[in-house]
């Protein structure tokens, strides 16, 4: 490399493509990929000691994973995944089974198995470190087992897009992707017809549409029908940089299942049309 | 940049197995052996594979940050945290890049596996974003992971013995044994662990070449050697490889898929007992790696010769054979002498 500061995201330096324009949330076009795995941990953020998981990876996760395909570093991706630039569909592929996995780690909580050293009056920095001797803690953690999920991904960023589009294209990742936590390694397939599709916007003045993805803000979408059943989870949908943290900005209810597509009452949705399929994009 | 940095991926294999034994017990479950209650496939832990590398690093003298519960703390001032206490400006950058070096150097399996650290300035924030700078916030993130394990066969468990007598004490000042500790163990299980070497968030804790090199050793050597307690005898190395990509940013992902148990080659699960029960098909893990040879540099490789293997329908040998099969698909491999070459990446005498 010989521009230091082409960074990582821009494997083709010289390629020049047309990102996807958004109309009402919906894109003229999309990426699309299938994420597997043998494990999956998204942590419900309102959880502590158990560490419960969603079945469905937030869109901030989503776009954590794509931005370790790009190789764009922590807190430096959140603009490129604003709801207003960008727009994600979800699907899940396959049953979404969990199974809990206590561990024995090092404690985490400063209070307790913390060891410090350092200055504790006047200048200087005390640090703080998990005292690796100390006895260990049990964390709970709720795993999904064979997680897959199909992605349809839309940012109007044209060096995230071509980046993105190339590394899904080459089967390549600058960071390794992985599902949740570091180690449950995630693995990325591609459509045979191709990794960027045209997005027809469905309309949404029909009483009833049937979507194929995961239906986001379906508190007030969803139709329930006889027989078919339907999680819904409240996921975090945005952040942004908070000092030395992030936080989260937004919140969506997803509605999702692993049998037959859903019924949604159109109203309020981004619904487009991707290779037959009605994507809710949000 | 020196000529050690890491450039290549790696995507490594490590397949184990465990006779009458218990490779992970669940401390939620009465230690009984960690399995999947629906498909009776056993699980062994990231933590578990990482508990016993980090204690082979150990056993060779290299610095270790997460010790053994009980270890003594010695090393603490070793690994240069104490160091830090004495650093009271901000200018003195260098001198806290240093120390993070030194910690770095000192500290091999943070290296690989990375850890969490956290810093409190008392006044001076510029002090703390320097020293948080330095160190990367205190996160970091393992270049090497490793994902737990699923057994390839069903497992059942041994159904002798379920309580036992200690007649050895369990702490140091207590005289009497234990009561009452179950001591449940797998008959036969064989676990195909899959792991990633990042190329780029090697730089982050500095793991180097010679690390990522090291890891062809120590992955054999730790489960011979540090699998001596009473319920984890029994486990025993079969089949190492990493494949190590020319292509940059290119791995397969699932390599580990590649490898079944050879249904018509090996006893009914329920009657699996021992290594010679079973036979490993590779013929995936063979056509994939020949399917995509234009990225793979080269395979390195150790197989155990009590592991037979087959490819395509047909015995081919065993696990130690199974660079003849790769070569013969176009794939370049090296056979890894693991007693041969590990001491030449113990830690140098000083």
């Amino acid at each position: 490399m010989t521009n230091a500061n082409a960074g990582a995201m821009d494997p083709a330096p010289d390629r020049s493509e047309a990102p996807p324009e958004l109309t009402d949330g919906v894109p003229d076009s999309c990426l699309v990929c299938t994420v597997r795995g043998d494990w999956a941990h998204f942590r419900r953020i309102d959880r502590t000691v158990t560490k419960q998981t969603y079945r469905l990876p937030p869109r901030t996760t989503v776009a954590g994973l794509l931005a370790a395909i790009v190789g764009v570093g922590r807190d430096e991706y959140y603009d490129v995944f604003d709801p207003a630039v960008s727009a994600v569909g979800i699907e899940a592929v396959g049953d979404l089974r969990t199974m809990t996995q206590p561990s024995l780690g090092v404690g985490t909580n400063p209070k307790e198995t913390f060891g410090t050293v350092g200055k504790t009056r006047g200048k200087g920095i005390s640090v703080s470190f998990p005292d690796t001797t100390d006895n260990r803690q049990i964390h709970s953690y709720e795993y999904i087992v064979d997680p897959a999920y199909r992605l349809y991904i839309a940012v109007e960023d044209e060096a995230f897009h071509t980046a993105l589009k190339h590394h899904l294209e080459r089967g390549t990742s600058h960071y390794p992707p992985s599902l949740g936590l570091s180690e449950l390694l995630a693995r990325v397939e591609t459509p045979e017809s191709g990794v960027e599709h045209d997005v027809t916007a469905v309309s949404t003045d029909d009483e009833t549409v049937t979507v194929d993805s995961a239906i986001p803000e379906a508190v007030e979408t969803i139709i329930p029908s006889a027989g078919a059943s339907h999680h819904v989870e409240r996921l975090p949908a945005a952040m942004e940089a908070d000092g030395r943290n992030r936080r989260t900005t937004e919140f969506t209810d997803y509605a999702f299942t692993d049998e037959d597509a859903l019924k949604a009452s159109g109203d309020g949705l981004s619904l487009g049309e991707v290779d037959g399929r009605t994507i809710a994009f949000y | 940049m020196t000529d050690n940095t890491v450039e290549n991926r790696s995507e490594i294999v490590f397949i184990t197995d465990a006779q009458d034994c218990n490779p992970n017990g669940n401390p939620l479950g009465e230690n009984r052996p960690r399995k999947d209650p629906i498909t009776d496939q056993a699980v062994v832990t990231d933590v578990r594979l990482k508990r016993y590398l980090r204690d082979q690093l150990d056993a060779d003298d290299h610095g270790v940050f997460i010790k053994k519960t009980g270890d003594e703390s010695e090393v603490r001032a070793r690994l240069a945290l104490d160091v830090l206490g004495d650093i009271d400006d901000a200018d003195a950058i260098e001198e806290i890049e240093d120390i993070r070096d030194d910690f770095l150097d000192a500290a091999t399996d943070v290296r690989y596996f990375g850890a969490t650290l956290s810093f409190n300035a008392d006044t001076d924030d510029d002090l703390l974003d320097a020293v948080a700078e330095a160190f990367d916030g205190g996160n970091y993130t393992g270049p090497v992971q490793f994902s737990p394990a699923r057994s390839l066969n069903a497992v059942e468990e041994n159904e002798e013995s379920n309580t036992l007598t200690s007649v050895i004490a369990t702490q140091d000042d207590k005289k009497t044994g234990g009561f009452d500790l179950d001591d449940n163990r797998l008959k036969y299980a064989i676990f195909p662990f899959h792991g990633l070497v990042d190329e780029n968030g090697a730089s982050d804790t500095k793991l180097t070449r010679t690390d990522v090199e090291r890891l062809d050793t120590l992955c054999w050597r730790a489960m011979k050697n540090q699998t001596i307690s009473r319920s984890k005898m029994g486990q025993e190395p079969r089949l190492y490889v990493r494949v190590e990509y020319a292509t940059n940013g290119y791995h397969v992902g699932d390599l580990h898929n590649g490898f079944d148990l050879d249904a018509e080659r090996s006893k009914p699960e329920p009657e699996l007992r021992n290594v010679t029960d079973a036979t490993l098909d590779v013929t995936k893990f063979v056509n994939r790696l020949a399917s995509v040879n234009d990225h793979v540099e080269t395979v390195h490789f150790v197989g155990d010769e009590y592991l037979d293997v087959s490819y395509n329908g047909e015995q081919y040998g065993t696990a130690a054979d199974l660079d003849t099969l790769l070569e013969d698909h176009g794939v370049p491999t090296r056979e890894i002498e693991v007693y041969n070459e590990f001491e030449q990446t113990l830690p140098a005498d000083e």
